[in-house]
C-alpha cells in the first residue's frame, strides 16, 4: 500500500521554484562516493534494493506537481542498479567523473522517482557510488543517513544477515510536525532584509545557470580557521556554531567590501532536526533563515564577529520549523552552508567524497558559499556556486579568489579593518591599472592661446562670438584680445568681475595671452564674498563693468586703450604657469580656489575638441564661475568654432537654458543633468542642436532617455566626469540607449592622459565591481587650492601606480566595470543611513525618477535639532518659551517678541474679561425653561478642569460632569475623578467613541499632536449631551485668556476686535468653521447638529476663566482644601493622559519644537504658572518604546522613534500635476528596499537649481511648509484677487503651494490666522471679513466675496467708518481706531 | 530535586538528547559531547521562557550556562532573587 502525504512548506516552495523551470536539474542533490578498495558487487547490488525498502525517500513520487500536490510514498519501487564499467578507460576516474557530471544534470522525472543511482566501476579495487536525488526528498544530512544505512546493509548483504536491520525513520512524521508548527509562523519583521549586491550586480534574479567553483583550504589555513574558535570571546554554544560564525564574519566581511553595503542579510539553513527521531531520518528537513549584520565603516574582524555572533543567535531564535518566512527567502541572493556531515569510508575502505553540481540552482540564490570537509581531511573546501549570469567567468575566478584573500587576511590580523584588505591579486592589480589608465599624450607642450592663435590667424573673418547683433570675428577677437593683453602683467593674477558677455570671454583670454591667471568672480555675489575671493586670490586688478566696493583697482573694458599698441609678443607662458584660479564651495567652511596650470587646460581642451568635433558653435550660458563653462568658452575658439552668448539675468536660478534650445542656434550644448531635466517634456523640436554634455551632476538614465526621446534619437548624450580639481573632465561615457538601463549612465572611462582609481580605505586599487573612493591622476591635476596647503596634501596625495607622486581624492564614491567603464554611485558626504541602512540620496532619487510623470527629483533628509541635546536653546526671561519656537525673537534682555507684544496690548485685552458675579448670573439665566442642569463641566481630570467644576458647584449650580474617556486615562486621572465628583455629589458622565484611535491618527497627521483631536471630540460629544438633555450651557476651562483654540494675542487687539462683543463674535464665527471642517471627527461621528447655526445659540460654551481670575498657588491650595484630588505621577506632568506623550514626542520630533510651549507661556503671562513651573514641566522624560508601542496600537505609521528619530526623508518631485501617493511609493518599490522608499513628498513645479544649474538641495522648502497631500485638485491663482489672497495665505499660514480650492482648515489654519489673514487683506486693499472667509474657506471663494466688496479706500472716510462693522474697515484705520481707544483708557 | 530542575530534566531526556537511551546525568556536559546541539538549546530557551517566564538574552547564550543541567539550573536560579 502507497502512501499519500501533504508537503512541508519547505517542499512547497521547493516544487514552486521547480514548476517554474520544469526542464531544470536545479535541485538535483547528486553526490559521487569513490571508494578505495574492492567492492562485493552483487552484495551492493542486494543491498541498495534494500536501501531503496528502507528509505522512504527513495520511494517518494510527487503526484500532480503542478496543482494541488501531494507526496506519495510507494510501496516498492523497481530500479535494477546499473553497474558501469569504466576500467577499461585510459583514465577511469576521470571518465567516471565525466559521466557523473552529465547524469548529475538530467532532469528527473518526479512523478515517476525522485532518485537516480549507479555503481562505478574504477579498478578491481577502485568502485564509486553514484547517487542523486532531488532536493525535495533529500538534504545533507540525509545524504549522510542513507550513506551510513547503505553501508550497513552492504556490511551485512556480505554475510546474508540483513533481516536485523531497521529501516530508516519515516519522514512522515516530521510532515506533521512541520504543518503544526507552521500555523503558528509570523512573518520575520524585525530584520530589514538587504541582500548585498555582488559587485554592482543587482540582487534581482540572474537565472537558475550556475558554476561551481572549488577552493581546498591548506591545512595551515584550515588549522588557523579552526584557531580563532580557542580566541577569547570566540566560543559558542557548540563547535559547530562556533566554526559556522567564524565562516559567517568572513562571508560578511567579503560581501561588505564587494557590495559596499553596511546592513547585509544572507540566509543559511537550519537543520531542523529536532528530535532523535528526526535526527535519523532522510529527507529534506532544511530551511533557509536569515542572518541580518549591520556594520560600521571602520569594522574588524574581530568587532564584526561580534555582531555576527549576535545575529547568529537572534537566527537560530528564528530556526524553528515550518518557520522559513518564503518572502524573506525570495528576497534574499546570498546563501552560507556549512555542512558538518562526513562520508570518510565505506565498509572499511576509504571514501573520496565528489559533490556534483547540475551547473544549476535556485535563481534567487546568486551566491552559495559552502564549506564542509566529507572526508575528514581536517582541510576545508570551499565550494563557490555563482549565478553565471550574474557575473561573468574572471569575475567567478575573482569571486573566489577575493573571498580566500579575506580569509588569508583574517586569519593573519584578527584586529584588521576590513576596509583595509587588499583584495587584489598581483595580476589582477596589473589588469586593474592599466583599466584605469586613459590614452597617454604626447610630450610636446601645448596651449589655449596659441591654439587660438592659429585658428584666428587661419581664419580671421569667421565669427568668433556672437552677442545679440554684434559679431566678433577671429580678426576681431585677436585685436581685442591683444589689445586688453598689452595692460595685464605676466603672472599677475586678474579678477574677471563680468557678467556673461563677449567681454568676458576676451578678459579671460586676453589674461592667459598675456601670461597672466584669471579668476573668474560672479558681479552678482555679495560684495563680501567678492572681497574675499579677490583677496584670497591675490588679484592685483579686477576687470568689472561697473565700479566695486573692493580695495583692488578695478579696470573697466571701457578704460582700456582703444589704440592697437605696437605688437608685443605674448609672454612666453609654460605649462606649468597657472592658467586660472576656480572657487568652488565645499559642504563646508570657505570656498577654496582651484589653481589650475596652462598645461592641465591645453590637455582637456584639445582632449574635448578632438572627441566632440572641431567648429561647434557652443551656447554660453552657464555662469563663468563654473567650471563647466570652460569647455563652452575654449573648445569653440581653439579649434575654429564659435560662441552664442546668452546673456546673464538676474533670476535666482539662471534658466538661459531654455532660450538656448527655443532658439535652436547652436550645435552642442553643454549642461547639468538638473537643467537637462527641465528640458524634458516642453516638446523640442531643434534640429540644430545634435549633442549634449552632460557635466557637474548625476545624470540619470531616466533624464537621458526622456531627452533622448525627444529629439527622436537624433541626439548624442555625453556624460563628463570631472572636478574641478581635475581641470573640468577627466572620465567621459557616450550614453547609449540600448545598453544603458542602470538607474544612472555610467561616467565613463578616463580621457587622454588621465587616470581613474576606484580606491579602498587603504589607499589600494580594489578589483572591478567593488565600490570605492574614486582618485583621478594625471596631467589634468590642479596644482592645489591656493593659500590652503594643509587641505591640498589632504586632497592630493601619492597615486596608487608605481611612480605616481600625486592623485586627487574626489570623495565620490564609484565602481568599475570588468569593462573598464565606471559607474558614479554618489558622494560619501550624500550617503545617509536610514533604518539603519545606509544608501546614498542618488540611489532613492533614481527609484523615482524613472516614473513617466516625474521630470525631475530631489531627495532631502529633514533633521530636527532634538530639543533635548540641544544646549543652545534661550528661553524667555519672562515667559520662558524657548528659541526654537517657530517665528520668535528675542530683545537684549532676552525678552520674547509675544511678551513685549503683550506690553502693548494687555491693557486693551482687558475688555475681554468680565466680574466673577456675572459667571453665575449667566449661567442661571435660563433656569426653568431648560432640562435639569445649568451648565456642563468639562472635567479632564487635570487641576484646572477640577477647580471649575468644585467652583461651579460652590456656586450652587447644577451640573453635569462629562470627561472624555479616550482610552488612556491615567489610572490615578480616573482615580481623581472618581473622588472628586463623589465629594462634590455631582452627576458625572464619561463619553467615548469607538471612533479615537482613528481620531488620533488623523490629529497626529494634521497637528503633530493628539491633543486637537481630543478637544474637539469632547465638544463634539458634550455638544451632543447638552442636545439631548437640553443644558444651555458648556462650560469649559482651559485657562485665563485662552478659549477654545485661540488665544487672547495681539492680533485681536491691534487690527480688528477693539470691544468684548466683538471678540465674542469672532470666536462663534471661528467655532462655527472650526466644526465644519471635514476631519477624522466630522467624518465619524454624528456632527449633523452643527450644520445648524441655531445650535450655537442653543448650547453656548463659556470660557470659565474668563470670570474667574486665580493664581497657580492659590489654585492648589483652594483644591488641597476642597476635594480629593492630588496630581497625578502616573503620566510625568500635570496632565492626565499617557497618550499625551506621544503627541508631544511627535510633535517634537516633526514640527521641531515643544506643542506645549506656547500654551505653558501664556499661562505664564497670564500668572497661572511661574517660569520656572513651566520649563519644568516642558522637560519631558518621554519613554520613546511606550511612544512606539501606541503609535502601533493606535495605527499610526511610526516613522519616528526608530534610531534616526526626526529624521525624515522627504521626495521631491517636478510634474505638472500631483500623482497620487501610493502610485509614487509603489513605484519605488519595485526597485528600492521597503524601508527606504520615503512616505512623505511634495510636488514642485521644478527642482531648484543652484545658479550653476545643480540641485540645490538647501532650497528644497521644509515638508512641513509644504501644501499637504490634499483631496482638492491644485489649482494656482489665476485672478489679481486670487494671487494676492493665495500670497497672504502662503504668509500666514507658513504654507507653500496653496491652490484656491483648498480650504483654509485643511491646510492648518486656525482661528488666529484667519484673524490675521483678514487684517493682511484688508491691508493689501481686499475688503473681506471674517465670516467671509469662514463662509467661503477657499481663495476662490474669498476672492469671489472680495470681488463684491468695493475696494478699501486708501484713505477711508472717517464717519463711514464710525457707522460700518469694525470688520470691515481698513487695517490702517483699525489702528488709528485702536490708538483713541487706548488714548481714552489712558485718560481714564 | 526543585520542580524546576525536574521539569529541566524531563524536557532534555524526552526531547533534546540525540540519544535519550543512554539517560541523563545532571552533571554530565551535553552540550561539549553532543549530545544536544545549539538549534536544541534553543527549544529549550523556548521552553523557559514557556514554563518559568524567563527571557534568556542572547548575552546569556553562551556554553557556561547550558553545558549541564546543574549549569542551567544554577544559571535560572539568578532569576530568583530579582
Amino acid at each position: 500500500m502507497s502512501r499519500h502525504l501533504g508537503l512541508t512548506s519547505a517542499q512547497r516552495l521547493m516544487l514552486a521554484g521547480q514548476n517554474l523551470n520544469p526542464d531544470d536539474p536545479l535541485y538535483n542533490s547528486a553526490f559521487l562516493f569513490v571508494i578505495n578498495g574492492a567492492i562485493d558487487v552483487a552484495a551492493f547490488v542486494e543491498a541498495f534494493a534494500r536501501l531503496v525498502a528502507d528509505a522512504e525517500p527513495l520511494r517518494t513520487v510527487i503526484k500532480n506537481p503542478t496543482g494541488d500536490a501531494r507526496q506519495e510514498v510507494l510501496e516498492m519501487t523497481e530500479f535494477d542498479l546499473p553497474i558501469i564499467d569504466f576500467a577499461e578507460d585510459a583514465d577511469p576516474e576521470a571518465a567516471a567523473m565525466a559521466w557523473a557530471k552529465e547524469k548529475a544534470k538530467q532532469t528527473l522525472d518526479i512523478e515517476q522517482a525522485t532518485f537516480d543511482s549507479a555503481l562505478l566501476k574504477l579498478a578491481d579495487d577502485r568502485f564509486a557510488w553514484y547517487l542523486n536525488q532531488h532536493h525535495l526528498v533529500t538534504d545533507a544530512k540525509s545524504f549522510e543517513v542513507v550513506f551510513r544505512h547503505m553501508e550497513e546493509l552492504y556490511v551485512a548483504a556480505r554475510s546474508g544477515t540483513t533481516e536485523h536491520i531497521d529501516s530508516i525513520p519515516s519522514f512522515s512524521p516530521y510532515v506533521d510536525y512541520e504543518s503544526q508548527r507552521a500555523q503558528s509562523r509570523e512573518p520575520i519583521s524585525n530584520l530589514a532584509v538587504v541582500p548585498p549586491p555582488l559587485y554592482g550586480r543587482p540582487v534581482q534574479a540572474g537565472g537558475t545557470e550556475n558554476e561551481r567553483i572549488e577552493i581546498e583550504l591548506s591545512q595551515r589555513m584550515s588549522d588557523d580557521l579552526r584557531q580563532l574558535l580557542g580566541r577569547p570571546g570566540n566560543q559558542a554554544l557548540t563547535r559547530d556554531l562556533g566554526q559556522l560564525q567564524i565562516f559567517a564574519t568572513a562571508t560578511f566581511a567579503f560581501l561588505k567590501r564587494v557590495s559596499g553595503q553596511e546592513t547585509i542579510t544572507i540566509v543559511a539553513p537550519a537543520h531542523n532536526r529536532v528530535n532523535r527521531q528526526f535526527a535519523s531520518s532522510a529527507g529534506l528537513f532544511i530551511e533557509l533563515f536569515p542572518i541580518e549584520v549591520t556594520t560600521d565603516g571602520d569594522e574588524t574582524f574581530a568587532s564584526l564577529h561580534h555582531r555576527v555572533q549576535d545575529a547568529s543567535i537572534e537566527y537560530l531564535r528564528l530556526a524553528q520549523p515550518g518557520h522559513a518566512d518564503p518572502e524573506v527567502n525570495r528576497r534574499v541572493n546570498v546563501v552560507l552552508n556549512y555542512l558538518t556531515m562526513e562520508f570518510v569510508s565505506f565498509a572499511g575502505n576509504p571514501v573520496t567524497t565528489r559533490w556534483l553540481h547540475p551547473d544549476s540552482v535556485d535563481g534567487h540564490h546568486q551566491l552559495r558559499v559552502q564549506v564542509f570537509d566529507f572526508d575528514r581531511t581536517g582541510r576545508f573546501t570551499l565550494a563557490f556556486d555563482v549565478a553565471t549570469g550574474v557575473l561573468g567567468e574572471r569575475q567567478r575566478v575573482a569571486l573566489a579568489a577575493h573571498f580566500e584573500t579575506m580569509l588569508e587576511a583574517m586569519v593573519e590580523d584578527w584586529d584588521r579593518p576590513i576596509e583595509e584588505v587588499d583584495l587584489l591579486g598581483d595580476e589582477e592589480r596589473l589588469e586593474v591599472l592599466a583599466l584605469a589608465a586613459g590614452d597617454p599624450v604626447g610630450d610636446e607642450p601645448t596651449d589655449v592661446v596659441a591654439m587660438f592663435l592659429k585658428r584666428a590667424a587661419n581664419m580671421p573673418a569667421s565669427v568668433a562670438i556672437q552677442e545679440d547683433d554684434t559679431c566678433w570675428t577671429y580678426a576681431d577677437l585677436d585685436r581685442a584680445t591683444e589689445r586688453l593683453a598689452q595692460s595685464i602683467e605676466p603672472q599677475s593674477v586678474i579678477g574677471v568681475a563680468l557678467p556673461r558677455s563677449a567681454g568676458a570671454v576676451i578678459a579671460m583670454l586676453a589674461t592667459l595671452r598675456a601670461g597672466a591667471v584669471f579668476v573668474p568672480i560672479d558681479p552678482a555675489w555679495p560684495l563680501e564674498r567678492i572681497r574675499y575671493l579677490a583677496t584670497d586670490a591675490g588679484c592685483s586688478t579686477i576687470i568689472a563693468d561697473a565700479p566695486l566696493d573692493v580695495d583692488i583697482p578695478i579696470v573697466t573694458l571701457d578704460e582700456l586703450p582703444s589704440t592697437t599698441p605696437t605688437a608685443r609678443r605674448p609672454a612666453a607662458a609654460t605649462p606649468e604657469d597657472l592658467a586660472y584660479i576656480l572657487y568652488t564651495s565645499g559642504s563646508t567652511g570657505e570656498p577654496k580656489g582651484v589653481m589650475i596650470e596652462r598645461g592641465s587646460l591645453a590637455n582637456y581642451i584639445s582632449w574635448a575638441a578632438g572627441f566632440y568635433g572641431p567648429a561647434l558653435t557652443f551656447p554660453l550660458f552657464t555662469p563663468l564661475t563654473f567650471d563647466l563653462t570652460i569647455t563652452s568658452i575654449f573648445v569653440p575658439l581653439t579649434s575654429g568654432g564659435s560662441i552664442v552668448v546668452y546673456p546673464s539675468t538676474t533670476d535666482a536660478a539662471d534658466l538661459a537654458v531654455l532660450d538656448v534650445f527655443a532658439e535652436d542656434a547652436v550645435d552642442i550644448v553643454k549642461l547639468t543633468p538638473s537643467h537637462l531635466a527641465l528640458l524634458v517634456d516642453r516638446h523640442l523640436t531643434g534640429t540644430r542642436i545634435r549633442q549634449l554634455i552632460l557635466g557637474g551632476e548625476d545624470l540619470t538614465t531616466a533624464v537621458a532617455a526622456g531627452v533622448f526621446e525627444q529629439f527622436d534619437g537624433r541626439l548624442t548624450i555625453h556624460n563628463e566626469y570631472g572636478p574641478t580639481e581635475a581641470t573640468v573632465g577627466c572620465v567621459v561615457h557616450t550614453y547609449d540607449p540600448e545598453a544603458d538601463t542602470d538607474a544612472s549612465v555610467p561616467i565613463g572611462r578616463p580621457i587622454d592622459g588621465a587616470q581613474a582609481y576606484v580606491i579602498d580605505a587603504a589607499g589600494q586599487p580594489v578589483p572591478p565591481g567593488v565600490p570605492g573612493e574614486l582618485w583621478i591622476a594625471g596631467v589634468g591635476l590642479a596644482r592645489g587650492y591656493a593659500r590652503r596647503p594643509d587641505l591640498t596634501k589632504e586632497r592630493f596625495v601619492p597615486g596608487p601606480a608605481i611612480d605616481e607622486d600625486r592623485a586627487y581624492r574626489t570623495g565620490d564614491i564609484a565602481r568599475v566595470r570588468p569593462s573598464g567603464t565606471i559607474e558614479y554611485l554618489g558622494r560619501r558626504d550624500d550617503q545617509v543611513k536610514i533604518k539603519g541602512i545606509r544608501v546614498e540620496l542618488g540611489e532613492i532619487e533614481s527609484a523615482l525618477a524613472s516614473h513617466p510623470g516625474v521630470t525631475a527629483v530631489a531627495a532631502r533628509l529633514w533633521e530636527h535639532s532634538d530639543a533635548e541635546a540641544s544646549e543652545d536653546l534661550i528661553y524667555c526671561t519672562r515667559c520662558g518659551l524657548a528659541s526654537d519656537y517657530p517665528g520668535v525673537s528675542f530683545d537684549a534682555n532676552r525678552v520674547c517678541n509675544d511678551c513685549r507684544a503683550f506690553d502693548e496690548y494687555s491693557v486693551k485685552a482687558r475688555v475681554y474679561f468680565k466680574p466673577e458675579a456675572e459667571l453665575a448670573t449667566l449661567l442661571t439665566s435660563q433656569r426653568g425653561s431648560r432640562g435639569n442642569y445649568d451648565c456642563i463641566a468639562l472635567l479632564s481630570g487635570g487641576k484646572d478642569s477640577t477647580y471649575v467644576l468644585c467652583r461651579l458647584v460652590d456656586m450652587g449650580l447644577r451640573v453635569l460632569a462629562v470627561t472624555l474617556d479616550n482610552g488612556y486615562l491615567s489610572d490615578q486621572a480616573h482615580g481623581n475623578i472618581g473622588r472628586v465628583v463623589e465629594a462634590l455629589g455631582v452627576d458625572h458622565r464619561y463619553l467615548t467613541t469607538p471612533a479615537m484611535n482613528e481620531i488620533f491618527v488623523d490629529s497626529l497627521q494634521r497637528h503633530a499632536n493628539v491633543c486637537n483631536g481630543c478637544f474637539k471630540t469632547i465638544y463634539t460629544l458634550s455638544m451632543q449631551t447638552a442636545l439631548d438633555e437640553d443644558i444651555p450651557y458648556i462650560v469649559t476651562g482651559l485657562s485665563r485668556g485662552q478659549f477654545f483654540e485661540t488665544r487672547l494675542t495681539a492680533d485681536l487687539f491691534t487690527e480688528l476686535t477693539v470691544s468684548s462683543n466683538q471678540i465674542d463674535a469672532n470666536v462663534l464665527a471661528t467655532r462655527k468653521a472650526y466644526h465644519r471642517v471635514d476631519d477624522a471627527v466630522h467624518r465619524l461621528l454624528d456632527v449633523s447638529m452643527f450644520d445648524d447655526d441655531d445650535v450655537f445659540e442653543a448650547v453656548q460654551f463659556v470660557d470659565f476663566y474668563r470670570y474667574i481670575d486665580v493664581g497657580l498657588e492659590e489654585l492648589y491650595a483652594y483644591l488641597d482644601e476642597r476635594v480629593p484630588w492630588s496630581r497625578p505621577t502616573d503620566t510625568g506632568r500635570s496632565t492626565n493622559c499617557l497618550i499625551n506623550d506621544v503627541g508631544i514626542y511627535y510633535h517634537r520630533k516633526v514640527r521641531g519644537h515643544h506643542n506645549y510651549a506656547l500654551p505653558y507661556s501664556w499661562d505664564v503671562r497670564m500668572g497661572h504658572k511661574t517660569r520656572n513651573q513651566a520649563l519644568e514641566e516642558l522637560d519631558d522624560d518621554i519613554d520613546v518604546a511606550e511612544v512606539a508601542r501606541i503609535l502601533d496600537e493606535i495605527g499610526f505609521p511610526d516613522d519616528v522613534t526608530g534610531s534616526e528619530g526626526g529624521r525624515r526623508l522627504v521626495m521631491y518631485y517636478a510634474a505638472p500635476a500631483e500623482i497620487p501617493v501610493p502610485q509614487l511609493k509603489e513605484h519605488m518599490a519595485s526597485t528600492l528596499p521597503p524601508q527606504l522608499v520615503p512616505s512623505r513628498f511634495v510636488r514642485l513645479d521644478a527642482i531648484p537649481l543652484t545658479r550653476n544649474g545643480k540641485v540645490d538641495r538647501d532650497a528644497l522648502p521644509s515638508p512641513d511648509h509644504q501644501r499637504p497631500e490634499m483631496e482638492t485638485t491644485f489649482v494656482a491663482p489665476r485672478s489679481d484677487n486670487e494671487i494676492i489672497l493665495t500670497r497672504i495665505w502662503e504668509q500666514v499660514l507658513g504654507v507653500a503651494g496653496i491652490g484656491v480650492r483648498d480650504r483654509f482648515f485643511d491646510l492648518g489654519g486656525d482661528s488666529i490666522m484667519a484673524i490675521q489673514v483678514v487684517a493682511q487683506a484688508s491691508r493689501a486693499g481686499l475688503a473681506i471679513t471674517l465670516p467671509d472667509l469662514f463662509e467661503a474657506l477657499t481663495v476662490e471663494r474669498l476672492a469671489e466675496a472680495a470681488d463684491r466688496s468695493p475696494a478699501v479706500p486708501a484713505e477711508p472716510d472717517r464717519s463711514e467708518a464710525a457707522t460700518s462693522g469694525l470688520a470691515t474697515l481698513g487695517a490702517e484705520e483699525l489702528e488709528r481706531l485702536a490708538d483713541v481707544l487706548k488714548a481714552g483708557e489712558d485718560g481714564l | 530535586m526543585s520542580i524546576r530542575r525536574r521539569k529541566i530534566v524531563d524536557y532534555v531526556s524526552a526531547q533534546l538528547l540525540v540519544d535519550p537511551e543512554l539517560g541523563l546525568d545532571e552533571h554530565e556536559e551535553i552540550l561539549a559531547t553532543g549530545r544536544i546541539d545549539s538549534m536544541s538549546v534553543m527549544r529549550l530557551v523556548s521552553f523557559i521562557k514557556e514554563e518559568f517566564s524567563i527571557t534568556i538574552p542572547n548575552e546569556d547564550l553562551v556554553v557556561d550556562n547550558f553545558k549541564s543541567v546543574d549549569a542551567i539550573d544554577a544559571y535560572l536560579s539568578r532569576y530568583e532573587s530579582v
